[in-house]
Parts: C-alpha cells; structure tokens; sequence
C-alpha cells in the first residue's frame, strides 16, 4: 500500500494495520455509517435493490477465496448457494431458530463445497471447473426431487427480540451486517499464511509444492471456505426472498458470480464490491432503459427487458477479460496513484 | 423385459450418437487451442434456430437450409476464433474459458430475443414411419438417419485424423504447439477451422436431434452433455468419443425406464451425464479411452 507523501512505517503493528492514517480511519467509519445510515434517506426500490447488492457481495466475497484467492475455477457457485438456502429453509420450517439455521447452512453448504473440491486432488484448472458445472447441474436436480425444490419451501419469518424480520430495512441491515463482519474476515486471510499459500498455489502450484505449502489440502480448503459463505448467502437470500427455489439458482447466475470476480479484478476485495456493484447496476439500468424502450416501441418483442441486460452484461465481460484483465480494481489502483502524485502524476 | 429394455435403449443410442457428433466439435477446440468451449450448446441450438427460419421464415428447400445453417455456422465460428479467441493469445486459458461462458451468455439473450419463448417446429427431414422393428421396439426415420449419419461421419473424421494432411496437423498441434508452429504449420489458421468445423458439425447435430424433439433455447444443455461425453470419453480417440456418447445415452435411456418411476417429480436424464463424468473424473481424469499424461499436482 502506498502512503502519502512523510508517512512512513516505523513499526510492524504500523506495518500491519489495516487503517493507517487519519484519512483512511476517517474514510472507513464514514463508510461504514454511509452504509448503515442509508435506509434512513431511501426508498424501498433502491433499498431491496442494495439489499441485493449486499447479499451479492456477500457470497461473491466465498467466489473470491476459491477464484481470486486460490485460482480454482467454480462454475457452479449459486449451487452451493443452493444448499445453503434449501438447508435453511427445511430447517426453519420444522422449527430450528433461525440463526442457527444460517449456521448450520453455511456448515452444510461447505461439506457439499469440500465434496465437490475433493477432484482438485486429482484434476486441475479447466477439468475442476467442469466438476464444478456438474455440482450446477446435480444439486439443483436433488434438491428439486428430494427437499421440496418444485413448489419452493416458506420458512417462517426470522424473529429476533421479538421484532419479526420483514421489512425492508430490516433485510438490509442483516445482509449488510454479514456483508461488512466477512468483508473484515476475508481481507484478513488473504493476508494470513493460509492467504498467502492461495495466492502461491494460483499464481504457480508447482512452485507452491516445492515450498513445502500442501496443495490438495489447500485446494480444497478453499472449496470449503469459499463454500461455507456460499451457504450463508444461500440462506440470506431465503430469509429475503420469503421462499427457497431452485429458479434463483441456475447456472446463468453462476456465470453472473464469475462476473462480478472477473470484472472487478480477480484477487482483491474492493473488486469483489466493484465488480457486483457495476453489473448489477448495469443490469437494473438496461432493465428501466429496455422498459422505456418497448414503451415508447410497442413493435418490440416482449423478450427485450431480458434479453437486453443480458446481452450487455455478456458484452461487458467479454471487453473486460479483453480489454482490462485485471478488472475495475486497477483502474481504480491507477486513479488512486494519479491522485497521490498530483498535480505530478505521470499516468 | 428385454423388450422394454430395447424399447428404451434405441432413443438412447440416438440420443448418444447426437452427443458424440456435438462433442467432435468440442474436442477438435480442445486440442487445437486448448480452450474449453462452454458456449457450444448455445451455438448448436443457435445453428438450430437458422434453420428454421432459413426453412420456415425464408421458405429455402430443405437441402438449402441445411447448407445455409452450416454456413452460418461456419461463418460464427470463424467469427468466434478472429473476434474474441485471437486478443487472448498468451494469456492464461482461463480468461478464454470466461470469453466462452460470456459469449455463451450473449447467445442466449440473442436466441431468447430473436425467436422468444415458444417450442418451435422445424420443417421434417425425414418422412414420419418405422424403419426398423424388432419386437415391439421401434426405431423411425429420423433416428435410423441420424445413427446412420453419425456413423459416415465419425468413419470420415477418424480417416481425416489418421491419413488427411491436415487432420495429422491438428494431432501434432494438439500435442505440442509451440513445436507444430516452428515446423511450418499455420496453428492460427487451424485453430480457426477447427472453430468453423466445431460449429458446422455442432449445427449439423442439433438440426437432426431438434427435427425429432422441436426447437427450444432451453435445450442449450445439449451442448453440456456433450462436454461431459467428452471428458468421459477422454481427448484422443474419436472411436472412444462415439462410444462414451453411446454409453452415457443408453444409461440415460435406462434410467429413464427403470429409475424414473421411484424418483419424485423430474428425471434422472438431466444427471446421468454429469455423474458419470464426476466419477470418470474422480477414478481416472484423462478419460476412458484417454491416453494418461504424467504430471503431479
């Protein structure tokens, strides 16, 4: 990280802060009640639309470990997300308390996450990620036939001081409050010796080996992490949606996961929140601009308000992994630079 | 009983023939450029949809269309390796995997927004009837075309691969190609046709399998299937590709017959494949008839 210009690290705690200056603390509380404030000035549209953002982030931050932290490839995200959100459902239904339900959804999505990384012990890159596309296609099918996916399961309303969960604000705050505690929880460990083992394992796991790092166990243990907060997001979403069905689970919303990692810049945390940020409103703006449009167009086929946003969504990507690998997050990198050497900056 | 397990075991062989023929496509990608072309369901069923306008909307003779959706399919291909795999050269393989899901996305918002929503009927192919009866199992015209077809054409791709001149430099370009390049074959001009076949023949395959079942963007899937025919059969034999189309086919056909009954609501045939190849893959990762490459890790 660099510093303003006589600022220096005197000591290792300095070293190792996450907040250094009197901006950076200043710039993270303000956010921090930025986020917290919000629901105060907003309407309920741009609210459930940040809750979703929020949730988004949420189980993209579980895509990050596996993929921009470890570099295994997971094609079927939203399925592990799916065991998380049919575990909490069932559970909450026959009367579980709902925190423990979130608990034990994230347990279960990660066993099923540590199931399906288990080939990373034999196979590598493209084969895991059909594993992973697999995991897409059989877990939705069991639980479809075997835990009540066809009619979708209701669980009850969350309650919590006697305050029973369902307004609008209140799904904001719950996605949020997750959203911030892991945000802090998934910076750490990319900064941990189990990060660190990640990003030697997928920048060259050859080398990794020969340091002495064990590569299987790694591998899947990022399956297990990454999976563990797929879960979590799972049941997140059930306790927003009101039901549990394997319509918000199909493979074209992993694809939206990789996304979110990809076009942000894979392997850091603020591209994680770029990246779902930048395609989820791209997405919510071409739906208003696709609306107008067959307004103001009546000959337009219906299929538009659909078709439109994925198109472009697809469109980005393809610019993106094109154009600007490394996603949102250098560009913001380079404008952060630019703005500490000015009026100097020479990029 | 075995009438019923040969009434269910011909659509399989069917079905399998049709994944085997998609899967050429996937492994001539595959080992020309070493990418994973998860958009080819899309393609197959976008070739699907020129057909049935090129048959339907535009009225062109069966023949005619046919031709023109294999051109197109062609054209896309070509399209696909300048356009989008070409930038990439040198970068990790992964990021053109990516490119393939993204463009397997903008596909399906193509297809949902060109011809929307409804099961679409292309023009038949073949006549209506039974061509073969063997007790009260039945095989028609259409699927007796389609094994028939498979077979011409994985004879003609099997000759291609071991005598053709080019079909020899693909193999060589599969197996090193840093080394094909220095020896004077054009790898850029093979990866491209290597697209424009993957495409035409995927075409060629959905056409025949959506004459039987109606055309619909849902039935991308097809293409998926046929990646895991694929991986189960392993890269380097055509005759193994056939083989592992026609087992993971029968076994769907099987468990359609015989699982089906005790499974709640849906079907086993959307699973089979990808069991299949998450065992193939956990027991033996280069395949069944794959030749095993030595490397740790």
């Amino acid at each position: 990280m660099s510093l303003p210009c006589g600022v220096y690290n005197e000591t290792y705690t300095k070293d190792f802060a996450l907040a250094r200056t009197k901006t950076h603390w200043g710039l993270l509380i303000g956010w921090v009640v930025l986020v917290m404030a919000l629901p105060l000035f907003i309407g309920p549209t741009l609210m459930s639309w940040l809750t979703l953002v929020g949730i988004t982030a949420f189980s993209s931050l579980g895509l990050h470990i596996i993929t921009g932290l470890c570099g295994q490839m997971s094609i079927g995200h939203t399925a592990f997300m799916a065991v998380g959100a049919f575990t909490y459902a069932n559970l909450a239904k026959y009367g579980l308390h709902w925190i423990f339900a979130i608990i034990v959804s994230g347990i279960y999505g990660a066993l099923v996450g540590t199931l399906f990384g288990l080939p990373s012990l034999k196979v590598k890159e493209l084969y895991l990620a059909l594993t992973t596309l697999a995991a897409q296609f059989i877990i939705p099918w069991v639980l479809l036939e075997y835990f009540g996916g066809g009619f979708g399961v209701v669980p009850p309303d969350p309650e919590i001081f006697g305050i029973v969960l369902k307004k609008h604000y209140h799904f904001y705050y719950l996605a949020w409050i997750f959203t911030l505690v892991f945000t802090y929880f998934v910076f750490n460990l990319g900064r941990t010796k189990m990060g660190r083992a990640y990003k030697a394992i997928r920048d060259h796991d050859l080398a990794a080996e020969a340091m002495g790092i064990n590569v299987g166990l790694y591998k899947v243990s990022s399956f297990t992490l990454g999976c563990f907060i797929a879960g979590i997001a799972g049941a997140l979403l059930v306790i927003w949606i009101g039901r549990a069905d394997v319509e918000h689970f199909t493979i074209m919303e992993s694809i939206w996961y990789l996304a979110f990692i990809i076009v942000g810049g894979a392997g850091s945390v603020a591209g994680v929140f770029f990246g779902v940020l930048f395609i989820r409103g791209l997405w919510e703006l071409s739906v208003i601009l696709s609306g107008v449009l067959i307004e103001g167009f009546p000959a337009l086929p219906e299929s538009l308000t659909s078709a439109v946003p994925t198109i472009l969504v697809a469109g980005v990507i393809i610019v993106f992994v094109i154009l600007e690998p490394r996603g949102l997050n250098h560009r913001w990198a380079i404008f952060k630079e630019s703005y500490r050497l000015w009026p100097w900056s020479y990029w | 009983m075995l009438d019923s397990i040969l009434f269910s075991v011909f659509p399989g062989i069917v079905n399998g023939c049709v994944y085997a023929l998609i899967g050429v496509g996937f492994i001539m990608i595959r080992k020309t450029s070493g990418v994973f072309n998860l958009a080819q369901g899309q393609i197959v069923i976008f070739g699907c949809y020129i057909f049935y306008s090129f048959g339907v909307d535009i009225g062109l003779p069966i023949w005619g269309s046919i031709l023109g959706s294999m051109v197109v399919g062609i054209t896309l291909g070509v399209l696909v390796e300048r356009g989008l795999m070409r930038p990439l050269y040198g970068q990790p393989i992964m990021a053109s995997v990516i490119i393939t899901l993204a463009f397997a996305l903008f596909l399906e918002g193509i297809l949902s927004l060109g011809w929307g929503n409804e099961f679409l009927v292309a023009p038949r192919i073949f006549p209506r009837g039974v061509a073969v009866r063997i007790m009260s199992a039945t095989i028609s015209y259409d699927q007796a075309a389609i094994i028939f077809f498979t077979i011409v054409m994985f004879a003609l791709i099997i000759y291609f691969f071991r005598k053709a001149r080019m079909g020899i430099a693909m193999m060589a370009v599969s197996e090193d190609q840093t080394t094909s390049q220095s020896l004077g074959i054009k790898v850029a001009r093979l990866v491209a046709i290597s697209w424009a076949v993957a495409c035409a023949l995927g075409a060629l395959g959905g056409i025949l399998i959506t004459n039987i079942s109606g055309i619909h963007y849902s039935m991308t899937e097809i293409g998926i299937k046929a990646i895991a025919v694929a991986i189960i059969g392993g890269f380097e034999s055509f005759g193994g590709l056939l083989i592992a189309g026609l087992l993971v086919g029968v076994c769907e056909s099987l468990g359609i017959a015989f699982i089906d009954p005790y499974v709640a609501g849906g079907s086993v045939r959307e699973i089979v494949a990808f069991v299949l190849m998450t065992i193939i893959l956990m027991t033996k990762p280069y395949g069944l008839f794959g030749w095993e490459k030595i490397e740790r890790v």
